[in-house]
């Protein structure tokens, strides 16, 4: 089975947008749906009582965040749709592959912490097209960076919008509406609840709502873990261990080691998933609020051990949702199998099924939602803020005022919510696969730039930009033969097998990151060096000379040279 | 005389009596031996607009240890990350038996639960290790660097201009 | 009459075109000339992200550079106007909305006049940016003198 095969689970049956969750109890219930409204508003809640007010406390150096609090926040960060619903699904459809999205979406974090955070840091630019825009002296390149940040937000919310639509399935059933599935009249409504969140959230802060949110959808995951395997008679105390009893019980697919999906598969998917992770826009920007690098490193840590916490456990669910699929509903493997859509949601099955009552299910499926939610305002606003900042605000018009930086930014994120929407009608891919696209995305196109741009200072502006667009159209090319964006040939792609073997999709990280890297290494070395000071630049991003709070390594940089210019004599 | 002028070979770390605070050649003073200095005397005269960034040639003690230290953790961390999926592609038999007490088929267990807790044991090791290069090179988080007792006083280095602060 | 009058700026023309105004009302009348320059977290948030506002909550306001030179600058051609004229000027940088941070720091500060720029918008464009002059009039009881921006052509 290859990159394909997944593709054509979702394309056998045409138009996918008949999402429906086999086996889901699918009705309006109304203390879950308080629960997720409740949820929301708490997240909201934390984040209101800490209004901004007035000149001095801008000035002080009041409160800032500690190491176990950014933690929380880098781990409420990874707590998508992805994370919560998606990879169980995975792991219970495809068995040993799914874990390739385990191992990669965690043990990114370490690359991300030796090769790139204090470095980040250092250089202190506020988004990636910054970044990339000043490292490479081109606004060319800012530009690049700022589409490829809102591309990724779009993809990414896809999948995001995809667990909405069947977890909200659960929670407020299928409302009947001419014309829309019950999937896709959930996706929509989720989708416009996320952009009014996001309206409210955007301007209180983030991090203390990330800490809440944190907190909340963990414990609504474990504890959600816990209750279903101790009922179901699976586990006691340590369901992240006692499920390996388990796994000897379910069908062989479950734990056989290539049944859904090649070796070259896992490798490329883990792959992509790893320098995805080093590549997202909005995981670099945590960095940015802290202390000092020390913070950010040891931030680092414990961002992953909260991280570990979920997945760690994921797995657990995926087994006991198959266990109990298995018995209460059908076969899980072979044809027809559990459906993605039945996958998707696995989660909240295995409540469901363990004989749990509906408001604790409700729990559980509030905190899938939340999840999802919290992430795709997340996404959007990074988004918008690559479209508003930089784009609009430093390369159309540097005049501009922050009203017009404000509309910019608005009309940003409906045009996002819109695309979404419209893409999200129909997925043809479960939701860890439409996240993975984006993390291909960031791998392929930002990370050789961040990676390069840091630890070789002779990158040069061709470089890079040959580098990016040669990434962009690596990254398409198994987009449209795959045929997502439902764009080619109706959904069947070009379906050229080659490319769908060696590059899937899902994993084209692994032959696109060398290929950008290598492009961009021989046209640097090609073309004139980047400027003196621009090196210095990076080099003093490496210094250990701790940096003052308020300086960025270009002030830095100007001002040594200042320094040698009035002490040279000559 | 500006560090930016100077060739980049001075800057060879092969070279054995290099001492970062090279007068200009131009000016036919003749290389400094730097005596014997510790890594973190070395280390505070280096100023790093002048070190070529290179993660195959650290240029600096400071760079050296710290270069060492990524380099090995990065290693580590490929064993353990795409060690157990490679291992069970080569001996399917092996890797697949259940394992003792928790009776995890041994390749799930090493997928699923080794695989991310290595990587996390890898961070704190890492940070651990920077928080000790940092104290040797006497670098404090947050606090402007002061000049410590170790730092050379020779009147040689005040020759040139591009001491670092 | 005027003690101490308030001239918010965000440096863009239309606010100059106030400045002037704002001076020489205080000039005459020998007051203090406050002036203010607000952030508006709403742009931060959707131009630079929720962190950015984060860290502004934070008081790290000195650390973000870009920001906080729009800020000086802005204020310091207040002062600059005001010093030729033997002005007093207070400089403030706040953050927040900015109806709401102009007509609580006059309340806060016992201030007697508001002078404030107005591009004088109608129709479309009025609906989508908005007017922050207009807004602060209906948030605060100072008095407030809005001097309109003529284009020059």
């Amino acid at each position: 089975m290859n990159g394909a095969a997944l593709a054509t689970d979702a394309m056998a049956l045409p138009l996918q947008s008949e999402l429906l969750p086999e086996g889901l109890n699918i009705s309006f219930k109304l203390l879950p749906a308080i629960l997720v409204i409740g949820m929301m508003v708490t997240f909201l809640a934390a984040g209101f009582l800490y209004k901004v007010a007035d000149s001095d406390d801008m000035w002080v150096a009041g409160r800032s965040i500690g190491n176990v609090e950014n933690g929380m926040a880098i781990g409420a960060n990874w707590m998508s749709a992805a994370s919560y619903l998606g990879m169980a699904a995975l792991i219970a459809l495809s068995g040993v592959y799914g874990l390739a999205f385990v191992v990669g979406w965690t043990t990114g974090y370490f690359i991300l912490l030796i090769f790139l955070a204090a470095q980040m840091r250092r250089f202190g630019k506020y988004t990636a097209p910054d970044f990339v825009g000043d490292r490479f002296n081109s606004d060319t390149a800012r530009a690049i960076a700022a589409i490829t940040t809102f591309l990724i937000g779009f993809v990414y919310a896809l999948g995001q919008a995809r667990g909405m639509g069947l977890v909200g399935l659960y929670i407020l059933g299928d409302p009947g509406i001419p014309g829309l599935t019950g999937y896709q009249a959930m996706m929509i409504v989720f989708m416009v609840i996320t952009v009014a969140y996001l309206s409210l959230s955007g301007m209180l802060g983030a991090t203390k709502n990330m800490v809440l949110q944190y907190v909340i959808l963990i414990g609504a995951f474990l504890v959600g873990l816990l209750v279903t395997g101790w009922t179901a008679g699976f586990s006691t105390v340590l369901p992240q261990l006692e499920y390996g009893a388990l796994i000897g019980e379910l069908s062989t697919e479950f734990s056989a080691p290539f049944a859904g999906g090649s070796y070259y598969l896992w490798i490329a998917t883990c792959f992509s998933l790893i320098f995805g992770t080093c590549g997202l826009p909005h995981v670099l920007v945590r960095f940015y609020t802290v202390e000092n690098e020390r913070v950010a490193r040891w931030s680092t840590v414990w961002g992953l051990f909260f991280i570990c916490l979920l997945y760690l456990s994921a797995p657990a669910f995926a087994a006991f949702g198959t266990s109990l699929y298995g018995s209460e509903i059908g076969a899980v493997y072979g044809d027809p199998g559990m459906s993605s859509a039945a996958g998707d949601v696995i989660v909240v099955l295995a409540a469901q099924l363990a004989g749990l009552p509906s408001w604790f299910v409700g729990i559980v499926a509030a905190g899938g939602i939340a999840a999802a939610v919290a992430t795709t305002a997340g996404l959007f606003i990074a988004a918008s803020s690559a479209i508003s900042h930089d784009i609009y605000a430093t390369i159309i018009n540097e005049d501009a005022t922050q009203r017009q930086q404000v509309l910019v930014g608005r009309l940003s994120i409906i045009a996002i919510g819109a695309l979404s929407i419209v893409f999200a009608l129909d997925p043809q891919q479960p939701v860890a696969a439409l996240v993975s696209f984006a993390f291909s995305l960031a791998a392929i196109v930002l990370f050789p730039m961040f990676f390069l741009g840091l630890w070789w200072e002779n990158t040069n502006r061709q470089g890079a930009l040959s580098g990016m667009i040669v990434g962009l159209i690596v990254w398409f090319i198994p987009m449209f033969n795959e045929g997502n964006f439902g764009l080619i040939n109706g959904g069947a792609g070009w379906g050229i097998d080659a490319i769908a073997t060696w590059m899937p999709a899902i994993g084209s990280g692994l032959i696109g990151v060398p290929i950008v890297f290598a492009v961009t290494i021989v046209v640097s070395l090609l073309t004139d060096e980047p400027p003196e000071e621009t090196k210095m630049l990076v080099r003093q991003c490496h210094s250990p000379d701790p940096m003052d709070r308020d300086v960025t390594a270009a002030e830095i940089v100007a001002e040594k040279k200042k320094d040698r210019v009035t002490s040279d004599d000559d | 005389m500006t560090g930016a002028e100077r060739p980049q070979s001075e800057l060879d770390p092969d070279d054995t009596n290099r001492s970062s605070a090279d007068p200009d050649p131009d000016e036919g003073t003749a290389l400094r031996t730097d005596g014997g200095m510790s890594d973190a005397e070395r280390e505070q005269q280096i100023d790093y607009l002048d070190v070529e960034i290179n993660l195959l040639r650290p240029a600096t003690p400071f760079m050296r240890d710290h270069q060492r230290v990524i380099l090995t953790g990065f290693a580590i961390w490929v064993l353990t990350t795409f060690g157990p999926i490679t291992a069970t592609r080569l001996a399917p038999g092996l890797m697949t038996q259940p394992m003792p007490i928790l009776q995890f088929p041994l390749h799930y267990f090493l997928l699923a639960v080794v695989a991310p807790s290595a990587a996390l044991l890898l961070s704190f090791w890492y940070c651990k290790k920077r928080d000790q290069i940092d104290e040797k090179y006497g670098i404090e988080q947050g606090v402007p660097e002061a000049e410590t007792a170790e730092s050379v006083s020779e009147d040689v280095t005040a020759a040139d201009g591009g001491v670092s602060e | 009459m005027y003690k101490r009058i308030l001239i918010p700026t965000d440096g863009s023309d239309v606010a100059e075109a106030a400045i002037e105004q704002a001076v020489d009302l205080a000039a005459k009348y020998d007051a203090e000339l406050h002036a203010l320059y607000v952030v508006d977290t709403d742009a931060v948030a959707y131009g630079l992200g929720t962190e950015q506002v984060d860290r502004l909550k934070q008081g790290k306001f000195g650390e973000m550079t870009e920001l906080r030179e729009k800020a000086e600058s802005a204020t310091q051609f207040v002062h600059d106007l005001a010093e030729e004229h033997g002005v007093d000027v207070v400089e403030h940088h706040a953050g927040g909305q900015p109806h709401q941070v102009i007509a609580s720091h006059a309340e806060d500060n016992d201030i007697d006049l508001i002078v404030m720029g107005s591009h004088g918008r109608a129709g479309v464009r009025r609906a989508l940016l908005g007017s922050v002059t207009e807004r602060t009039l209906r948030s605060t009881h100072t008095p407030v003198l809005v001097v309109d921006y003529q284009d020059v052509e």
